[in-house]
Formats: structure tokens, sequence, C-alpha cells
């Protein structure tokens, strides 16, 4: 069963985004490489997402079923930023609603049973602040964090969640090797918009829906001061700075992950 | 002496066997009448199979509804019963936590399984099936019980009970709970034992 998790987990949605990134090495303008790697990693999750989950109901029947539409609107609206740029304020504004429309999805069904305005607030503004920081910065702090919300998915709160989110990681280290040491296929915005919107998702619904330990994801957001930390520490020596800041990220991750797996020791199966 | 020869043959008449009391029989009063489900003497089980070496079983301890049951109209029998999901137990936290999560049950957005009757056919006093719609994961789906009518008749405290058990097999992937079905079974074989004091 082990083997047939990696499987839906690792193996096959690395293929899907692997595929799909080679295609952008093709010559071509450099303005569509950043929409091929925000498509790759959108294919890459998506298989993943129909191997593990596979319910594709529209409307869809639980909070994860809406994370292929959410997926597809970001890679829509955000090519379209990377194509034709659009203005700072405008990004903003976009990033803005669609963090606010992305929590007010997934807490929908919470609704019926009262409307939930502080977890709909903090969310949302968790979800901006994540895509503000996020968004144009390079390195591996998103995979970092991506992986580190993997582990304690799956070992506090939901095994699919933490396997979805464990597609995410795949995806973006595939995504980190290719422009390591040279940038070659760019995450961009649209890029970026995926994987943000996937990891606000899954963290969301995570502790929406399955208890996922708060302490834990909290030292996970710690990974985005520190990566800015490590910025500030490199002095702008790029050859320095993805090793600076991936140390320092790791250190909240590294953590976060072992008070996870130590509790989830505690009751082991 | 008189009173250690009445202490041995106590403890004889206990030793061998002997019981004062009226020994357990099934009543076999008729059921007819509307019933309110006892839910410390009522309980949904089922099985459901572990990586295709076991069955495992797990249990509802909470449910209510009520029933009602006329012989000689079995058209208007009629069977409600709502089972909240919080009440799940598997005897192991962690794994009840799981079930309960969004991989199974997502007891938070579907807090409650519900089944109501339709149709209600008994071949004999005590044996029929029992065909209803079961909510269960948002998803509602017609399906039937095997029916074994237990037995009925007065309790001690002066009310009237009558009991059943009904057993099915369902698919949780026709519910929507497709996750780790490599690992965890399909089919699930659900039990639902219930006793009702008559209104």
């Amino acid at each position: 069963m082990l083997l047939s998790m990696a499987r839906e987990t690792i193996l096959w949605p690395s293929a899907a985004a692997l595929a799909a990134m080679l295609l952008g090495l093709f010559p071509g303008d450099a303005r569509f490489k950043p929409v091929v790697s925000a498509i790759a990693t959108g294919t890459g999750f998506l298989v993943g997402y129909t191997l593990i989950y596979g319910t594709f109901a529209f409307p869809p029947i639980e909070p994860q079923g809406w994370l292929p539409a959410l997926l597809a609107t970001n890679i829509l609206i955000f090519s379209f930023d990377d194509l034709a740029g659009f203005s700072h304020n405008i990004r903003i504004a976009l990033q803005g609603i669609l963090s606010i429309a992305g929590s007010a999805l997934i807490l929908l069904p919470l609704f019926k049973t009262g409307f939930p305005a502080l977890q709909l607030a903090l969310s949302s503004l968790l979800w901006f602040g994540l895509w503000i920081a996020l968004d144009g910065r390079k390195g591996p702090v998103l995979l970092l964090v991506a992986a580190g919300n993997a582990i304690v998915s799956a070992t506090t709160g939901s095994t699919m969640l933490g396997q979805l989110g464990g597609v995410l990681a795949a995806v973006l280290g595939w995504q980190l090797a290719f422009n390591f040491p040279k940038s070659r296929i760019p995450l961009g915005h649209a890029g970026t918009a995926v994987a943000v919107t996937l990891l606000a998702s899954l963290m969301l619904i995570g502790h929406a829906y399955a208890d996922t330990a708060l302490i834990p994801s909290l030292l996970l957001l710690c990974a985005i001061p520190a990566d800015f930390l490590g910025k500030h520490l490199s002095r702008n020596r790029k050859s320095l700075e993805m090793v600076i800041c991936g140390a320092l990220a790791l250190i909240p991750v590294a953590i976060a992950s072992a008070i996870a797996i130590k509790s989830y020791l505690a009751q082991e199966y | 002496m008189n009173k250690a020869i009445a202490t041995l043959a106590a403890a004889l008449a206990l030793q061998s066997g002997i019981v004062l009391a009226d020994a357990y029989q099934v009543q076999n009063s008729s059921p007819a009448g509307t019933y309110k489900i006892d839910p410390t003497h009522s309980m949904v089980q089922f099985w459901v199979g572990h990586m295709g070496v076991s069955e495992f079983p797990g249990r509802f301890d909470a449910i209510s509804g009520s029933f009602t049951v006329d012989a000689a109209h079995q058209e208007a029998d009629k069977v409600s019963v709502a089972v909240p999901i919080d009440s799940l137990d598997t005897n192991f936290d962690k794994r009840n936590k799981d079930l309960l999560g969004p991989d199974f049950f997502n007891a938070k957005q579907f807090p409650t399984m519900t089944f109501t009757s339709t149709g209600v056919k008994m071949k004999n006093a005590n044996e029929g099936t029992l065909t209803g719609n079961l909510t269960l994961h948002g998803v509602t789906r017609p399906v039937t019980f095997t029916l074994r009518h237990v037995g009925a008749g007065p309790d001690p405290w002066g009310g009237y009970r009558s009991g059943y058990v009904a057993k099915t097999t369902i698919r949780r992937s026709d519910f929507g709970m497709n996750y780790m079905l490599n690992g965890i079974s399909d089919a699930i074989e659900v039990q639902l034992n219930i006793e009702g004091k008559r209104q």
C-alpha cells in the first residue's frame, strides 16, 4: 500500500509535470515559459489529485473538490499576467479577491451551521499574505513549506490531505530542479498563483475539516520571514542567497515536522 | 448446622446451573404500534475489509428515530433513523479521527447519517426486507436491508418494547467515499440493531 501511495503522490505527478516542463525547453517566446511552468505544476497536481481523490463533481461535494477549479482559474488569470503584464495594483487586487473567494468556497459547507466570520477573515488574510510574500520569490521556500505541510497534514490531520500536499511538494521539487542553478522555466505569476492557491487551500481544509495541529502549521509559516532574513543576510550575493535562505527556512519547517511526527508516533497505528 | 447445609445447597445449585429466576426467552407478542428508538439498546455496527487480510468492526454509539409497525397494513410501516457521525468508535482515537475527517466521513460537513424507509415487506412474522433511502456523506441512495424481528412484549417498567436486526452491504464509493479503495474495502457490511419503546 505504501508503494501505491508513493506512486500516486510522487511518481505519476512528477512524470506528468516533468513531461509538461520538457515542452518548455523548446525554443520559443520567453514570455510563454512561466505559463508552461504553471501548466506543468497544475498538470502534475491534477494527476495526483485524480489518483488520490478522484472526484470531479461540479459543484463540488466537498471542499477539496474545488481544487481543480481554483487551479484552472488561477492559471487562466495569471497566465495573462505573465504574458501581458498586469499593473501592480491590479495584480494585488486580483490576489486579494481570489484569496477571499478561495477561503469562502472552502469554508462554504460550514456556513450552514453559522457564519465563520473570524475563520474566513483570518484565512483570507493568511492566504493573501502568503501569496504576496511568495510572488516572484525564487528559491526553495515554497517547496519547503509545501513539503512541511504534507508532513504536518499526514501526521496530525488527514492522510489524504497529506498525500495531496506531497503531490504539490513533488511537483515544486521538479520546478526547483529545473531552475537550478540557471533559471530555465521560471514559476512566474501564474505558477506562484497555482502553488500558493493549492498550498493555502490544503492548509485551510486541514484546519477546518481535519483538525490539523495548529502550532506546527504556524511554525511552517515562519519559514517565510526566515527566507526574507536569508535574503537580507546574503546581501544580494546570488550564489549564496539560495543556500542561506534555504537553510534558514528549513529550521522552522524541520521543527514543525518533528513536532508533528512526534505526536503521530505517540499514537502509532 | 442447618445454616451450613442451606449454604452448601445454594452453592451446589448455582454450581450446577440451577437458576431460581425465569430463563431468558424471546417475547412473541404483537409488534404493532409506533415506537421511539431507545438509544441505549440500539446501535449501528459496520465491518470493513482492511488490506485484504481482515474484516474490522466499528460502530456508531448514538442513534435516534422511530418506527411504526402494523401487520394488517404493511404499507403503513415506516422507519426513520438518524445517526450522528461523530458518535463513531473503532476502539482507537487516531483511526476515529482519520475516519471522521475529509478522507472518509467528513463529519464537519456531513454530521448526520439518516435512513428513511420507503417500504417494508415481511415474508413471515419474523423475516422480511426493509427498503429505504440512506443519506451518507451528502449522497442519498436506495438501500435494502434484510430484516429480522427479534421480539416484542412488555418491559418491567410498564412499557412495551420491540426490536429488530437489519443487515445490508453498501459500497462506500456509491456515497462519494473513494479514498484508499486499494487498502480499505469498498464493500461495507452494515448492521442496525434497534430496540424501540412503544409510544
